[in-house]
């Protein structure tokens, strides 16, 4: 029943990109010129980022309270990102990154996001806007314990292109990561909430 | 677009399959049941061994320094004892007036002087005649006996000294040649009501041939034997080089069944006062124990606690706790490490194991651990909890 519930939250979300996804219809003040873009078919980019990364709360649906927060110190996430622009608004790409955070108790937590993502510009040009939502696997690991599991991650990012190759930007960034045990071990199922803000480096090529 | 959907859904599915549990039981749920560990004054570098606890006073070896506190109230404050010299090798005489008899080093050469010291209304010290000046190896303690080992580097005589703790006086019962100054000295009793036939010292030095030797002396033994007894067994063998021997770096008595503990992490019975062993995790390297980085560590600490009928074997390890039941243990059984799903062990996970004290085979158990805390744990199924 949960695995139906989060399919239907996840389509839920892939439809709000959908929607804003739309082409705009570009508004010609003078026919004669064609459209300009910024970004055209096959466009790649390639990005760094780095980020504090915040534990919002660990959500357990069967204990009481279900919502547990500051457990976590905050950590650390690094990333490398490749995108190629599938149209002139939109991209898919790759992210590989590294994160870990202290538990309250100075235990580390590690994990190692692999995820596919899709974005689309809002804005494009000097400035940049694209909205993200990125899904993948995650292997997390706590002391004895690994997990390899689903990670989704909406992501909203601004950027101030300096030249046609490099830019700057900031990224926000939800990570909701499942923790999904079954059969008798179905107590045990709770649900990481983070939040990064990154800082990022992009290279259009 | 929708190719672009279809494969993130696509992606979506086969994570969400793939989303089994490896192992352990449940990270973030774990992570939720974590408390914040608050700051101590031991904190400054690890206890290296708890000494004596009475009803609410603990006594430890905190670097150089005994401390104590007054563990029964929250937040205890650990006072210095203040000897007005560093600490090396000590042993704790409770009674009416506590003592400590102390090793301590020379600043300006590389010998010590044992002390003893009273613990009383003021704390004062007397060096004991007849070790001033001397290589001490370690100091023993068998009830109210009190041994110092020592060795001559000009002479090569390993030399065993009893100590009369209240004139500080020095009577050497024994001496030994040896080439080779002993790495460390083990003592093995089964409690101090038994027989001193069932009580060893183990000395272990190292040769460059033979890597390390391993031999014992019975405490019965100890005014008339000319030589330490050598282990000789294959159990002892290093699994890589069946030419040199493992040291022994833990040794425990219950009953009448000795426990050794081996550099290489294996666990070695026997059952017949040192005569014939058994190696009980020797056969693959993968069942071996994490206990030491280096053969400078030359000592673990183990101890027994009961878990309703069943007795475990407590092995401070690298990054956690070994046990292995005595109670019952069957011929596949081996030491297992303690996970984050055992709840008394929960708190410990991932630090050396310094000491651990406790009445031996009961509850509580007090761990030192490498990550400068104490932790107490007052039952099997009880969260540790820190005593700061």
């Amino acid at each position: 029943m949960k695995k139906l519930v989060s399919v239907f939250v996840f389509f839920l979300l892939i439809t709000t990109v959908m929607i804003s996804a739309q082409d705009q219809p570009v508004i010609e003040e003078n026919t004669d010129d064609p459209p300009v873009y910024r970004y055209d078919l096959g466009d790649q980019i390639y990005s760094v980022s780095a980020a504090p990364l915040i534990n919002l709360f660990i959500w357990i649906p069967t204990e009481t309270p279900s919502v547990i927060a500051k457990k976590m110190k905050v950590g650390g996430y690094i990333s490398l990102g490749w995108e190629a622009f599938i149209d002139h608004k939109s991209s898919i790409g790759a992210e590989l990154g590294y994160s870990f955070a202290k538990s309250l108790d100075e235990r580390l937590y590690t994990s190692v996001p692999i995820l596919a993502k899709f974005s689309h510009f809002l804005i494009d040009g000097e400035f940049d806007l694209p909205i993200s939502i990125a899904v993948g696997g995650v292997y997390s690991s706590f002391e004895d314990q690994h997990y390899f599991g689903l990670m989704v991650k909406p992501e909203i990012s601004a950027y101030w292109n300096i030249n046609d190759e490099w830019g700057l930007g900031l990224r926000t960034a939800y990570w909701f990561i499942p923790e999904l045990y079954f059969g008798e071990n179905s107590s045990k199922t709770s649900y990481g909430n983070f939040l990064t803000i990154q800082a990022a480096v992009k290279y259009t090529q | 677009m929708y190719k672009t959907i279809a494969i993130l859904l696509s992606l979506l599915l086969v994570f969400g399959m793939l989303s089994c549990n490896l192992d352990g039981s449940g990270i973030f749920l774990t992570i939720s049941e974590s408390t914040e560990i608050a700051d101590s004054n031991l904190a400054t570098e690890p206890v290296r061994e708890i000494l004596y606890k009475d009803t609410n006073t603990m006594y430890v070896l905190h670097g150089t320094s005994l401390k104590r506190a007054d563990i029964s109230v929250p937040d205890p404050i650990w006072n210095n004892v203040d000897f007005s010299k560093p600490i090396s090798e000590a042993v704790f005489i409770p009674g009416s007036t506590n003592k400590l008899v102390f090793s301590s080093a020379h600043t300006a050469d590389s010998f010590k002087s044992v002390y003893v010291g009273t613990i009383g209304t003021t704390i004062t010290s007397t060096i004991v005649a007849g070790l001033g000046n001397v290589n001490v190896i370690d100091i023993i303690i068998d009830g109210t006996t009190v041994y110092a080992i020592t060795y001559n580097t000009t002479t090569d005589i390993i030399s065993i000294s009893e100590i009369n703790v209240g004139t500080s006086v020095s009577n050497t019962i024994n001496t030994f040649s040896s080439a080779i100054a002993p790495t460390a000295v083990h003592f093995v009793s089964p409690g101090v009501s038994a027989a001193d036939t069932e009580k060893h010292f183990i000395f272990i030095h190292y040769d460059d041939t033979q890597g390390y030797i391993n031999s014992y002396l019975t405490l019965s033994d100890l005014s008339t034997a000319t030589a330490f007894t050598e282990f000789l067994n294959s159990v002892f063998e290093l699994s890589d080089d069946t030419t040199k021997n493992s040291q022994i770096i833990g040794a425990y008595a219950d009953g009448t069944t000795i426990y050794l503990v081996t550099n290489e992490g294996i666990l070695i019975t026997s059952t017949d006062n040192l005569t014939s062993f058994i190696a009980v995790n020797n056969n693959d390297p993968s069942e071996f124990m994490s206990l030491v980085l280096t053969s400078a560590i030359t000592s673990i600490p183990m101890t027994v606690v009961t878990i309703g009928t069943t007795e475990l074997l407590l092995i401070g390890g690298l990054s956690g706790i070994y046990y292995y039941d005595i109670a019952s243990p069957s011929s596949t059984d081996i030491p297992l490490e303690f996970t984050s799903d055992d709840a008394f062990y929960s708190s410990l996970s991932s630090t050396p194991i310094m000491d651990f004290y406790n009445v031996p085979g009961d509850f509580p158990l007090y761990t030192a651990t490498s990550d400068k805390w104490i932790w107490q744990t007052t039952d099997e199924e009880s969260v540790s909890t820190q005593l700061l």
